[in-house]
């Protein structure tokens, strides 16, 4: 399955990068393909082009503040979650991506 | 920004999240990363309300951005007595190792920020955070964060 998704949270120093590892980990375990971009303190970051959210099954949002460029998944199945619950359960974030292109 | 003065193992209690927050802005600003302490402890305490910064394996990383901090440092504390980490929505959890992150608010390097996410995303990472929990001393607490790898 091809998963991308963006993490950002309120200060945008630490849990933007905890969540991208995180998902990026819990994906890769689970077989998938997972590109996730940070819109942190640096500016977007591993950006995901209109190309890759075009070939996207599962669009996963791990925010905690406002995200830009969102229309490039329009029409996509989007899954927004809590930042700081992504930290910590990151598979569970993975696996209701599964469900949802079941 | 890591400096073995704001890396310490204690064997005091704290009482809260408070409490280890306030003693690490302290040591950071004796080693003068802080002008002013309230400014830049407020800045935590109002992030740490959005969301906790509990962030599972028994680690916190509170953090604030203040005009009061001068230069970006990271204090990290190792507790030999683990504290209950509550956060505001009503969850919690045992902490006892801490990482206090104090950014300024305007002029921050990008080299920092760019140490300050490979931290991060170490803190993910099976083989890092053994190595942390490994880590008895003062000495080698310092060694695991000089060590960060890409």
């Amino acid at each position: 399955m091809n998963i991308v998704g963006i993490t950002a949270c309120p200060t945008g120093i630490a849990h933007t990068y905890m969540a991208q590892e995180a998902l990026k980990n819990a994906g890769e375990k689970r077989n998938h393909n997972i590109k996730i971009e940070t819109q942190g303190a640096m500016g977007p970051e591993n950006i995901i082009t209109k190309d890759e959210a075009e070939q996207a099954d599962v669009v996963i949002l791990a925010v905690g503040c406002a995200v830009e460029n969102l229309e490039r998944f329009d029409g996509k199945q989007i899954i927004e979650l809590d930042v700081g619950e992504v930290i910590r359960n990151p598979e569970k974030a993975i696996i209701m991506a599964e469900n949802l292109v079941k | 920004m890591f400096d073995i003065n704001l890396v310490n193992v204690e064997n005091k209690k704290f009482e809260s999240k408070e409490a280890i927050i306030h003693h690490l802005a302290e040591v950071a600003k004796e080693n003068n990363y802080i002008g002013n302490i309230e400014g830049y402890y407020n800045s935590v305490i109002l992030r740490e309300k959005q969301t906790s910064t509990s962030v599972g394996h028994g680690i916190a990383i509170p953090h604030g951005e203040s005009n009061s901090v001068g230069q970006t440092f990271v204090a990290c504390c190792k507790l030999n007595k683990g504290i209950l980490w509550s956060d505001y929505e009503g969850g919690e959890a045992i902490v006892n190792l801490v990482f206090l992150i104090g950014v300024p608010q305007s002029q921050r390097s990008r080299e920092h920020l760019r140490i300050l996410a490979l931290l991060s995303k170490n803190l993910m990472k099976e083989e890092f955070l053994q190595k942390l929990s490994q880590a008895k001393t003062k000495q080698e607490l310092y060694e695991c964060l000089i060590q960060l790898k890409q």
